[in-house]
């Protein structure tokens, strides 16, 4: 015979899955009316940031925001950019940061590789901002998984002015922008709120001259400070580098394959098929 | 496992893999601070269930929560195994059936299940990609606060998604 719930009890259900719900619902909701990441666009004051989304808005809607991201200009030369379109998928662990992609072409993605997005001025990309790493990837199914800069386990050689460093993700994030801490930089260098800091490239994962964030100063509370002194004392201990992007918003994304690798792999795979035969 | 304990499990899983942003805390200074829903219904289990069950659940969801993450092999395995092991072991029954004595289990078992997981990273090396003492504490309330609702919910169907314990071991 089938069990009757009372209806004392599924009232109460019901409240509480309205509870589960309803927060989750409501950020959903607020993040979608929400425009991409405001602050990356904002040169200008808000009049030439409207026009900008304007412009944005509609090329992306004529040319869509794969053919957007297929039309940057390479870093380099050795690399070329393939549009990769954002899942609503994350790593079940709720201490990493991770999107998966999906590549709706036939193109190879390698590990490793660089993922940029175009931050945007006046109507043309102004700059290629770092939004992660390729770390995982599954090329029968197109799927791409994406370590973003907030992942705790995020690593990337950076350059500023002269001198070049180590910066780590922490997990931690300062207006919806991923916070990184500097390690491993020369102690000579003299850093300036607000200067904008790139990757290095030749570390065989990242093209040079990506625009990863701009410099900050640490907030004074800092439960980050307090950890083991693995660095010793200096400027770099008081900044911090912020983000030029939120990976949270974002609807696609491109990846920086370096053809040289690609060139080197597939003339791998033909020996191994030749040696074979 | 019961059909309705699968279903239970693919739910969990789908609210990790979809909805887990949605429910992380807006923390800025503590990092990624949010709930494991999976890691709730092993406890669920484990506590409700009988202890062999309990395992079993742990090792079916570490599996798949391993295949589809990008932390190190292990990295689920271990935090819920012990989870699963700390309440079939010491919880006794009858410990969750009222909110605090709920909350309490809820703690002890997602305290294990972090410190484990804390041990297994440091000994690969990996320490960094393990939260601060302070996101810990935040996390394990949040779990604790967020398992009681969870497991209110689940009450009704409890009789489907677990076995009812067995006489002899009650006496």
């Amino acid at each position: 015979m089938k069990r009757r719930i009372p209806p004392r009890i599924r009232a109460t259900q019901i409240l509480l899955a309205l509870l589960l719900l309803i927060p989750p619902g409501l950020r959903l909701a607020l993040t979608h009316f929400a425009p991409a990441d405001s602050e990356a666009l904002t040169v200008g004051g808000s009049e030439a940031l409207r026009h900008e989304m304007a412009l944005l808005r509609d090329s992306l809607r004529q040319a869509n925001t794969s053919l957007a991201l297929c039309n940057m200009v390479p870093l380099e030369d050795r690399y070329h950019h393939v549009p990769v379109e954002i899942l609503p998928l994350g790593d079940p662990s709720p201490s990493r940061s991770v999107l998966w992609g999906l590549e709706r072409g036939n193109a190879a993605i390698p590990p490793d590789s660089a993922c940029v997005y175009p931050v945007w001025s006046a109507g043309r990309v102004e700059a290629q901002a770092l939004v992660g790493r390729v770390i995982r990837t599954h090329p029968s199914l197109g799927l791409v998984g994406v370590q973003t800069l907030l992942d705790p386990g995020f690593r990337v050689k950076f350059r500023y002015r002269d001198s070049s460093g180590m910066l780590c993700g922490t997990g931690r994030h300062s207006g919806a922008r991923p916070i990184l801490e500097i390690r491993h930089l020369a102690e000579t260098s003299t850093l300036e709120v607000g200067e904008p800091v790139f990757t290095e490239g030749n570390d065989g994962v990242y093209p040079a001259g990506a625009l990863i964030g701009y410099l900050e100063r640490r907030e004074p509370v800092d439960f980050a400070a307090q950890e083991p002194k693995r660095s010793t004392v200096g400027s770099r201990r008081h900044f911090v580098v912020r983000a030029a992007l939120s990976a949270r918003n974002l609807k696609a994304l491109g990846c920086v394959v370096d053809l040289s690798v690609t060139l080197r792999d597939f003339i791998s795979d033909a020996e191994r098929r030749g040696e074979r035969r | 496992m019961r059909p309705y304990l699968l279903v239970a499990f693919g739910a969990a899983f789908l609210f990790q893999l979809v909805a887990l942003p949605l429910y992380q805390l807006p923390l800025e200074s503590l990092g990624l601070v949010g709930p494991d829903f999976v890691l709730l219904l092993v406890i669920y289990t484990a506590v409700f269930d009988r202890p062999r069950r309990g395992l079993q659940a742990a090792v079916v969801a570490a599996s798949l929560s391993e295949v589809l993450s990008v932390e190190p092999w292990g990295a689920y395995a271990l935090p819920y195994l012990t989870a699963a092991w700390v309440c079939s072991r010491f919880v006794k029954r009858g410990w969750g059936d009222d909110v605090p004595a709920r909350f309490i289990v809820i703690l002890i078992a997602v305290a294990s299940a972090l410190g484990a997981r804390g041990v297994l990273l440091r000994v690969f090396g990996s320490s960094d990609l393990s939260p601060g003492l302070d996101a810990a504490l935040v996390m394990i309330l949040y779990n604790g606060i967020l398992g009681v609702f969870i497991f209110s919910l689940l009450d009704p169907i409890r009789g489907q998604l677990v076995a009812p314990p067995r006489l002899g071991r009650l006496q």
